[in-house]
């Protein structure tokens, strides 16, 4: 790295945060944990921050300031350069998200555009979804995420990704409490927050709601992405990843909370008084991530007073938490070109033409993006595998006292952290592919191996087993233009 | 008596959900800065 480039104390809080918060605190967040139990998912999703969330953000960041690199060449510094398959693949799994997660970002500026200039309340919105959906439009949308996405990676970390992140993040927070106060004021809002925190402890006994509260951490809190990793590349020597990581698992599950607390008694303010409320309420929510917010919360809105205005501010809010996201992931891909010794310019105007490109398929096809969200929002626990396998290979207790810990640092985490790196992180992981393997062939037995069956476990073992072998194929032409040397961040006896 | 909209054990845990992450938010940007 020719000249370092570096976050400021409170822009590696602000720019971890917009990786961290991002659509799917907004639109999944409500849906899942309503579906899921509630008061006990909440529970589950609390405990799931302590011993998934904020530990694997810890040992990311750990890593990026150690290593000053990249994730693949974090992967190769740290365990060789025969393992940096393993940094591809958690890099090719957030490119492949990335790609459909720009075609998201257009989607949500689309209809804020709509809802500012076309009255979207006024429209049927399940008519207006199936006329953009089959149109060219989401193209044009998609690239115009691309372009906004890459011109703030451009300008670098400092003037870029940092003074973005500090206009996003307090503008989503600002708008998700006047969309909070919106939402409780209206007539019947308090059951929903009675349906959302009713402690049903006996929920507790269900493994799908611990499994669904682990999937919700997992992809929401961003851990295991790499993309704390990339920031951490820019953290100052002094900082201190345990705290950094905990503040942002704390901070992306206020604004989880917060978009839970909008949704819920928004939908139940709209069926009060009507028979089957609950059930209604459940149907919405059934609906997944696009039918709930493309669908259903316009016609939520288009019942309240100044509806189009606060449709207008929810889907700017969803732009603001969708950007933030978008820059974290662009930046991991532009960071790995830049480690081979491209510049900025040129890395990004790479990515930004290749996210374009690969994410037209997504654009034009709900079959193709439906799949691609399936095969890599799941790839996500094969990429965290391999974060906990970096740290097994280096040895728990190496890890915890040589690259997590600065000289100096008073708050870390003690020797739990190796019990929850040996044991526990490792069941969880094993529990999820259990129980999605039985899950998946007790729905469909005779296709749940099938590789051409939309959805089913045989197209995700199939192009996972697809990319690790390519991987693991071209590894040394891929790790050729990568130095691995030494980070600035100290000295390192790691091998 | 009119029902309660919102029973006292959802009321308690919407409290302590807010409490324990804003909380915690709070005290590890608070530690974070007094390193410096």
């Amino acid at each position: 790295m020719k000249k370092h480039e570096s976050f400021s104390r409170w822009g590696i809080i602000f720019a971890g945060l917009g990786m961290a918060v991002g659509t799917g605190n907004l639109w999944r967040f409500p849906r899942i944990a309503s579906q899921y139990g509630g008061g006990a998912f909440m529970i589950a999703w609390m405990f799931f921050l302590f011993v998934w969330a904020i530990p694997l953000l810890t040992i990311e960041l750990s890593i990026g300031k150690k290593t000053r690199q990249g994730v693949i060449g974090s992967f190769g510094q740290l365990i060789g350069k025969n393992y940096a398959w393993m940094g591809t693949f958690v890099a090719f799994v957030t490119c492949a998200i990335t790609f459909y997660y720009t075609v998201v970002t257009g989607w949500c500026i689309k209809y804020l555009f709509s809802t500012v200039f076309q009255e979207l309340t006024k429209k049927d919105p399940t008519q207006y979804w199936a006329s953009f959906t089959s149109s060219w439009e989401p193209v044009g949308f998609h690239f115009l995420a691309v372009l906004i996405g890459c011109s703030i990676i451009y300008f670098g970390v400092a003037k870029g990704i940092e003074r973005a992140n500090k206009i996003l993040i307090p503008s989503l927070f600002v708008l998700l409490l006047i969309a909070v106060g919106r939402s409780l004021t209206l007539p019947g809002a308090l059951k929903g927050l009675d349906f959302l925190f009713s402690p049903n402890f006996s929920q507790l006994g269900n493994i799908e709601v611990w499994l669904q509260a682990l999937t919700q951490t997992a992809w929401s809190t961003g851990a295991g992405w790499g993309l704390m990793l990339t920031y951490g590349v820019y953290s100052r020597k002094k900082e201190n990843p345990f705290l950094t990581s905990s503040t942002l698992g704390f901070g992306n599950n206020i604004a989880a909370l917060l978009a839970g607390v909008t949704v819920i008694p928004t939908v139940f303010a709209f069926f009060a008084g009507q028979n089957m409320a609950q059930e209604k309420v459940l149907d919405v929510m059934r609906q997944g991530n696009e039918g709930l917010t493309f669908k259903w919360i316009p016609t939520l809105f288009s019942k309240v007073p100044s509806g189009n205005f606060f449709l207008a501010l929810f889907f700017l809010a969803l732009c603001f938490a969708a950007f933030s996201s978008l820059i974290s992931q662009l930046e991991l891909i532009s960071r790995i070109f830049m480690d081979t010794g491209l510049t900025r310019k040129k890395a990004v105007s790479i990515v930004g033409t290749a996210c374009f490109v690969l994410g037209i398929p997504s654009a034009i096809s709900m079959g193709f993006f439906n799949n691609q969200d399936w095969v890599w929002g799941l790839g996500l626990m094969v990429s965290g595998s391999f974060f906990i396998f970096l740290v097994l290979k280096v040895g728990p207790k190496k890890f915890r006292e040589e690259i997590m810990t600065s000289p100096g640092q008073k708050v870390k985490m003690g020797k739990a952290f190796d019990y929850l790196v040996m044991i526990f992180l490792p069941i969880q992981l094993v529990a999820m592919l259990v129980w999605w393997f039985w899950d998946s062939y007790k729905t469909d037995p005779d296709n749940w191996l099938n590789i051409f069956a939309k959805g089913s476990v045989g197209t995700v073992l199939f192009q996972w087993g697809v990319a690790i072998a390519v991987f693991i194929i071209f590894n040394k032409l891929i790790t050729k233009k990568l130095s691995f040397t030494q980070g600035d961040a100290g000295e390192s006896d790691v091998d | 008596m009119p029902e309660r909209a919102m029973s006292i054990e959802a009321l308690i845990l919407m409290i302590a959900v807010f409490v324990i992450f804003t909380g915690g938010f709070i005290y590890t940007l608070y530690l974070s800065s007094k390193k410096d």
